[in-house]
């Protein structure tokens, strides 16, 4: 069920290659063809998944392995958000992503170089091949979100970052589990927690991850369908509920002002290294919930976007359900999620299962209006929350852009008040 | 070096007219040039009503040249790029005059040279006697003082001199000024009131008639 | 001012308009010339910036290091520690399509995305700067509108082998389109490319670069685990100094961190010597400019002298008739210098191609395809010209002023006073050359007292010009006793000093200059040619074809050099690696040499004895360098200076054991044992090899074998010495094309001027000519006349301008060249140089006095008789 959601993070990933092809053009000297596409675009014309594996049929999940990467996949992510609380009670929301996108199937190099070279001399060719060949060669890349709302100052920033997976910049392994950009990291550690360390000038984290379930597989047995077209699916499971605990450090990024000048300087010291020792650093403790996806697909020819929530209720129940929408914006049969409850069992959720009113909107600086409060019910559950974002901006300063916020969850299940804390993702609102 | 002119004693009213003759090198030209404050005397004096213009200095003699004297020369000396009334609008603006009042007396004078029908055309389509009446309305248009005329017909024919000459007397004495005309034409230096013979550097009443045969 | 005074002035002027557009065109050319220059000489700088711009976008510091490059695990680290200073790896370097140069830079997108990024969080400023940059970033295309776009081109530029993108117009000058394979060569290797995209931004710059991944780049280059540098980002504040500071302390022993651009832009100074002449030859143009506007001017007075008696007897004060004659010349200057700025906008663009041709033979490459106006230069270039005009005029209007209020002075009079105003040139003159002379005994470096005394000079044999032209007029009336017509016509030149003396001295001017560079040129042609010929003991030299000196990539292959040097029938080689190191004193050229005693007879130490020699090289052998003579004019070093360079392990100091002769490179380099170099810069290339053959063998079956033996593998260039010898003087006469264009330029303007001068003065005897044409002259005869004074006043300029030429050229080549090079040229004189200034002499005062003649002979006698 959660493939549809994995669809979506597909679909993210894909823009962010495009927001890096952008990125080229700004910073190198390209053009106006490489301005943005939009992602949905690229992934329904399908750039080509031949010479990938497909999700295609439900498949065993191993774990520690399964949490490593999947490079037959075309493209795959990490997707950890959660909530934070200082000692004093300050809040914080999080997101931390990674994703990895094939460009092209493994061994597809080698098919091409030998093509070029009988273009070429065929001796250059082969010294090219032999020992002169770049590091730098790369099949996939690796691409990063970092976002934290900070509830108490009512500010929120996000910071991507991008790198190909050669030369150490970025990549993943299964053992020990270990995925990384640059810096940011999420890796295994001796005792078997994770450690999550990611950050900007403004924001940085140093956060040991406990996980407190078994991964839940979403949609089939952890096949996760996303359109009527075979292939259109994923490999799709959660953790809802992972322990955190560890630090925030706040920071000042340069030139927005002078006193902060020093702190700035340290700050940056500190995120290579453990971080620790910062004057402005917060201990912090809280719940975090991860989302892991792997595929080759694309998305149907209608799909324009979707709302994803994951909610993490105060007696230990998950919920997670994403809504696929069509160009109109009318909700997809595809539509799916999962209830988790407070054993851990997972219960998969189709789309007539769920009912969603959105009680408000917020419109972006840049136009862009967005769902900003919604009425959750699910009745064969018992189950009617309202989900409120603490910040209404808690959009990416992407390209394109997407929201996701932290938010609070309050309401009934089974007629007994609960609350809770939540995040939700909209995507295919802005930049189109 | 040596004296052209020596002891000139030369005094002239308003209105009045004087001729001076001689033979060539005798120091007319000089002369002219002295009353004009083009060159300035070695010694004595040369005043124009009150004014001790020999010991003026430029650019003040200029400046007194522009609102006082008037020039007449035997070649017309006209600005062969300017029209008949530039020509004489010219002198008034060198004056500082200009506007519709200079344009209007220009206009006044040139008719009364009778050519101001010939205004806007350009000098050389004109006759001699044409050219010297224009410079003579350029001599006059910004009312001098006095008026130098150096052999104003010697370029011309006997008829046309013959109108001439009244024309010129006749408008220096209508606006008071004086007028020293430096001349071989006996017509013309019998027309004037006065009538010197420069000799030696000297002026003399002339010697009778047998002195120019 | 009297508006009639205006009228008549202006109707004057145009009632003449032979006259007043033969100055315009002159003074146009002046100020054309100026601006050419200015024009071609910033665009080639700009071309350049701009390339690094396109380059760098917008970095404010870069990591660099010397010739082998930077190890990119240093990237790697400074991205992982550091990713808010936004690192950006380049790897830079030549290649050759087809026979074009290129730029070629790898880059890895994804860092400078990650740069733009941290770009984007630092407010709305950093935003400003982006979308100056040109990124997209607001702008979202309509859906459905754009291509598959980023991913997939991402997907090329990462994955297709010989990926690359280039400017959009140069793309359609190579006939490529998007998706098309084409050959490239680095450093000789042949390799395919394929375009996945173009610019099509058309932004300055981008022309002759060529962008590909990284990956690409190391491996075209042959530069695997290499970078040339690393951009980086850092806030301009305390807290950006600090982070760069403390980076700059952790850097390995050899890499520097500075403001980006600093070290290329150090290339620049190169081609300022090469600026400095072409600016020298341009005043030059404007300075017979000054000649032709005084001759103007002064005619314009001359000629209305009896209109400024009468308007001074009218009351027209001096400084009336003063500003009347400036006001006149400032419209002319004015006129003439926006004409010239035009002409100069045009012409500019044909000095372009020259310029940057120079550039990319002796420098750097640079696509120079955009024009710029450097709007001060082109300001000061009008400013010039209107200055030159009303120095011009200072003198004919104090004349004006001088005129006194009566009829005019006759000819004569004026005539009395040219001549003794030509008496009193001759002193000036003298006062001027004793000028030169002192400034040249008094200065040792400035290349611009160097210039002041070359003008000073050349002023000298202006001044001096119409005093000759009087006496040897006269002296040839005398002479012509017997010929009438030869007496009038000489007489007349001599009469008519005030029209015929400043026309001759300006041509005078221009045969100078053109003797003086003239002469350079071929002493400066015979000096390298010697030098060539003593240097080059080899018979033949290999090395690897490609543009830009000294880069990196262009090195012979290991298995291609082993290969070359096993061919039977080579006594012996020399392996030679050149490279550009930094220095505290900027970038240093570096041929690092394998030491062989042959080597000794080839390469001549300035000013060494016997055995001051020996120890030289015994020094040498041990680590000491040799410095071509002009680096060590441009760093005042000499023997036992210690040269302070930029190694793979930190800076060093390199003792300078002696000088020796360079022509080769205007900036001269450093001569060094290739085992020296390698030991402290870590670098085994070979950029050539020079082969002595094996008495008896024959050298075509060695060239052929050595094709051989590199074929397949990279491109080589096979040269015998007489090869090298031809491509040099080749490459030397191409950067002397564009002096040779100038001083044609400077004898068209002095042959104008001569033309101007001759209508003034004809109008002035037109009488004259009517008397003579009535007596009898034939309208052959009247034309004839007056060529053969034409001809007559061209051939004085050129004995006026030939000892004045030959002290110019002696000038040009012990002091301009001194200063500006520092070499040392000895002074070839050929008497095809003094013959091709007769020439020019007799043909451009022929040239100018065809139209007077012409007009002359038309006139009908009454026409000139009417003229007063």
């Amino acid at each position: 069920m959660l493939s549809a959601a994995n669809r979506m993070r597909a679909r993210r990933g894909a823009r962010r290659c495009a927001a890096a092809g952008a990125f080229i053009s700004g910073a190198i000297l390209l053009t106006a063809a490489w301005a943005a596409p939009s992602p949905l675009e690229v992934l329904r014309s399908g750039a080509s998944d031949r010479g990938f594996e497909r999700a295609e049929s439900v498949r065993a999940f191993a774990f520690p392995q399964d949490h490593g990467p999947h490079p037959s996949f075309r493209h795959e992510w990490w997707y950890f958000t959660g909530h934070l609380q200082a000692r004093d009670g300050e809040r914080f929301g999080f997101e931390v992503t990674f994703f990895r996108v094939a460009l092209a199937p493994a061994g597809a190099e080698t098919r091409e170089s030998a093509e070029a070279s009988t273009a070429g001399e065929s001796t250059v060719g082969e010294s090219v091949a032999g020992e002169s060949v770049s590091q730098w060669r790369a099949r996939q890349i690796y691409v990063a979100h970092f976002a934290v709302t900070d509830i108490g100052r009512r500010k929120f920033d996000s910071t991507q970052r991008v790198a190909r997976d050669a030369l150490g910049l970025s990549g993943a392994q299964s053992s020990p589990f270990r995925v990384w950009l640059g810096g940011w990291s999420v890796a295994a550690q001796d005792d078997g927690n994770w450690r999550l360390r990611a950050g900007d000038c403004a924001y940085r984290l140093d956060l040991r991850l406990h996980p407190l379930l078994p991964p839940v597989l979403n949609g089939d047995r952890g096949l996760s369908v996303k359109s009527d077209e075979p292939g259109n699916a994923s490999y799709y499971y959660s953790i809802p509920r992972i322990a955190v605990e560890g630090e925030i450090v706040r920071g000042v990024c340069p030139g927005r002002s002078a006193e902060a000048v020093g702190e700035q300087a340290s700050g940056e010291q500190a995120i290579g290294e453990q971080g620790g020792g910062a004057a402005r650093s917060l201990d912090v403790h809280g719940n975090a919930w991860l989302d892991r996806e792997w595929g080759s697909g694309s998305l149907g020819a209608h799909q324009a976007g979707w709302d994803w929530f994951a909610l993490q209720l105060a007696d230990g129940s998950a919920l997670m359900f994403y809504a696929l929408r069509d160009e109109h914006g009318a909700p997809d049969r595809h539509s799916a999620g999962t209830w988790v409850d407070r054993s851990g069992r997972a219960h998969a959720l189709v789309s007539r299962d769920v009912h969603i009113e959105v009680v408000d909107h917020w419109t972006s600086p840049d136009g862009a209006r967005y769902p900003s409060r919604w009425r959750l019910s699910v009745p064969s559950l018992g189950l009617d929350v309202s989900a409120v974002p603490v910040l209404a901006d808690q959009e990416l300063e992407t390209t394109p852009r997407y929201w996701e916020g932290d938010v609070d969850v309050g309401g009934t299940l089974n007629g007994k008040p609960i609350s809770g804390e939540g995040y939700v993702e909209l995507v295919g609102y802005a930049g189109r | 070096m040596h004296a052209v002119l020596d002891e000139v004693d030369l005094e002239l009213q308003s209105g009045a007219s004087a001729a001076i003759v001689g033979r060539s090198g005798s120091g007319k030209s000089t002369l002219l040039n002295l009353l004009s404050g083009i060159d300035r005397p070695d010694g004595g004096t040369i005043e124009l009503d009150g004014r001790e213009i020999g010991q003026l200095r430029e650019p003040a003699r200029t400046v007194l040249r522009r609102e006082s004297i008037g020039f007449v020369y035997q070649f017309f000396n006209l600005i062969p790029t300017l029209s008949v009334e530039e020509n004489v609008l010219l002198a008034l603006e060198l004056k500082g005059m200009r506007g519709a009042q200079a344009r209007h007396r220009t206009r006044g004078l040139l008719d009364r040279v009778g050519l101001g029908s010939r205004a806007a055309s350009t000098v050389d389509m004109l006759s001699g006697g044409e050219q010297q009446r224009v410079a003579i309305a350029r001599a006059l248009v910004h009312e001098p003082r006095l008026v130098l005329a150096d052999e104003p017909t010697g370029n011309l024919d006997e008829a046309t001199a013959r109108e001439i000459v009244p024309l010129l007397t006749e408008l220096v004495r209508e606006r008071e000024a004086m007028l020293i005309v430096v001349t071989h034409d006996r017509a013309l230096a019998a027309a004037a009131d006065r009538v010197w013979e420069l000799r030696d550097g000297r002026l003399h009443e002339p010697q009778g008639s047998s002195e120019g045969a | 001012m009297s508006r009639t005074l205006w009228a008549a002035s202006a109707r004057h002027l145009l009632r003449r308009p032979a006259q007043l557009i033969l100055a315009l065109i002159g003074l146009a050319l002046g100020v054309a010339t100026i601006t050419a220059v200015d024009i071609a000489t910033a665009s080639a700088n700009r071309a350049f910036e701009l390339s690094l711009d396109a380059v760098s976008g917008p970095a404010t510091n870069e990591i660099t290091a010397g010739p082998a490059g930077l190890d990119e695990q240093l990237y790697i680290s400074i991205a992982l520690r550091e990713p808010e200073l936004a690192p950006v790896p380049l790897l830079e370097g030549y290649v050759t399509i087809g026979d074009e140069a290129f730029q070629l830079v790898g880059v890895d997108p994804l860092a400078a995305a990650n740069a733009s990024a941290e770009r984007a969080a630092d407010g709305p400023q950093a935003i400003g700067t982006l979308q100056a940059a040109g990124a997209p970033r607001a702008q979202q295309p309509a859906p459905g509108t754009e291509a598959l776009g980023g991913l997939d081109e991402l997907r090329r530029w990462l994955t297709e082998p010989g990926a690359a993108i280039m400017a959009a117009s140069s793309a359609r000058r190579l006939g490529l389109t998007v998706g098309s394979r084409f050959e490239i060569a680095a450093g000789g290797r042949p390799f395919t490319a394929v375009l996945i995209a173009e610019d099509a931004s058309g932004l300055p710059g981008r022309e002759g670069l060529i962008l590909t991944d990284i990956a690409q780049a190391q491996e075209w280059l042959g530069a695997r685990g290499r970078l040339s540098s690393i951009e980086l980002r850092a806030p301009r504040d305390a807290a950006g100094l600090a982070a760069l500071t403390e980076l700059r302390a952790q850097l390995p022993h050899g890499v520097e961190l500075q403001p980006v651009g600093r070290r290329s832009r150090t290339n620049l100074d190169m081609t300022r010597a090469f600026a400095t002449n072409l600016h020298a030859m341009s005043l030059l143009a404007l300075l017979v400019g000054l000649f032709l506007i005084y001759g103007a001017v002064s005619f314009a007075v001359l000629q209305r002298r009896r209109t400024f008696a009468v308007l001074r007897a009218l009351g027209a004060t001096r400084l009336e008739i003063v500003r009347l004659v400036m006001l006149e010349s400032l419209l002319l200057g004015v006129a003439g210098a926006l004409l010239g700025l035009g002409a100069g906008v045009a012409l500019g663009r044909v000095l372009i191609a020259l310029v940057s041709r120079t550039i990319n033979d002796l420098y750097f490459v640079v696509a120079v395809n955009t024009v710029a106006l450097p709007h001060g230069a082109l300001a000061t270039a009008v400013g010039a010209g209107v200055v030159t005009a009303l120095l011009a005029a200072v003198l004919p209007a104090w004349e004006a002023a001088r005129i006194e209020p009566q009829l005019g002075l006759k000819r004569s009079t004026l005539e009395v006073r040219a001549a003794a105003i030509a008496r009193a040139l001759v002193l000036a003159s003298v006062v001027f050359a004793l000028g030169s002379g002192a400034i040249v005994l008094m200065t040792s470096r400035s290349l611009l007292a160097g210039f002041v005394a070359l003008f000073l000079l050349l002023l000298a044999v202006a001044g001096v010009t119409p005093a000759l032209l009087g006496a040897v007029a006269q002296a040839g009336a005398r002479v012509c006793r017997r010929s009438p017509v030869g007496r009038l016509a000489l007489g007349g030149v001599a009469s008519s000093l005030s029209r015929t003396g400043v026309a001759v001295a300006s041509l005078g001017l221009a045969i100078a200059a053109m003797i003086g560079v003239s002469v350079m040129v071929g002493s400066f042609r015979d000096s390298l040619h010697e030098w060539l010929i003593r240097t080059m003991r080899a018979d033949l030299y290999v090395t690897v074809p490609g543009p830009g000196f000294g880069r990196p990539e262009r090195r012979i292959e290991p298995r291609v050099l082993a290969a070359l040097t096993s061919v039977p029938g080579i006594a012996h080689f020399t392996a030679t690696r050149n490279a550009i190191v930094d220095s505290p004193r900027g970038p240093i050229s570096i041929a690092a040499v394998s030491f062989t005693p042959q080597m000794q007879t080839g390469i001549e130490l300035v000013g060494e004895r016997d055995r001051a020699a020996r120890e030289a090289w015994e020094a040498f052998a041990h680590g000491a360098v040799f410095m071509a003579e002009p680096l060590a004019w441009r760093l005042d070093m000499h023997r036992g200076s210690s040269l302070t360079l930029e190694t793979a392990s930190g800076a060093r100091r390199f003792e300078v054991a002696g000088l020796y002769r360079e022509y080769g490179n205007g900036r001269g380099g450093v001569l060094m044992d290739r085992d020296v170099y390698r030991h402290w810069w870590g670098d085994e290339g070979v950029s050539s090899v020079s082969l002595s053959l094996a008495q008896g063998v024959e050298p075509a079956d060695v060239v052929a074998a050595l094709r051989r033996a590199a074929a397949g593998h990279q491109a080589i260039f096979i040269g015998s010495n007489a090869d090298i010898l031809a491509l040099s003087m080749s490459i030397f006469d191409r950067t002397f094309v564009i002096t040779r264009v100038l001083y044609w330029l400077a004898a068209g303007v002095a042959a104008i001027g001569l033309t101007s001068s001759l209508l003034a003065w004809e109008l002035e005897r037109a009488r004259e000519l009517g008397v003579l044409r009535s007596l009898g002259l034939t309208p052959g005869g009247a034309a004839a006349l007056i060529e053969a004074q034409t001809i007559f006043m061209g051939l004085v300029a050129f004995v006026a301008a030939v000892p004045a030429g030959l002290l110019a050229a002696e000038l040009l080549v012990t002091v301009i060249n001194r200063r500006a090079f520092g070499w040392l040229i000895d002074f070839h004189l050929q008497g095809a140089q003094l013959a091709n200034a007769l020439w020019l002499a007799v043909a451009a005062a022929a040239a100018a006095g065809v139209y007077p003649a012409w007009r002359s002979a038309r006139a009908s006698i009454a026409a000139h008789l009417r003229e007063e």
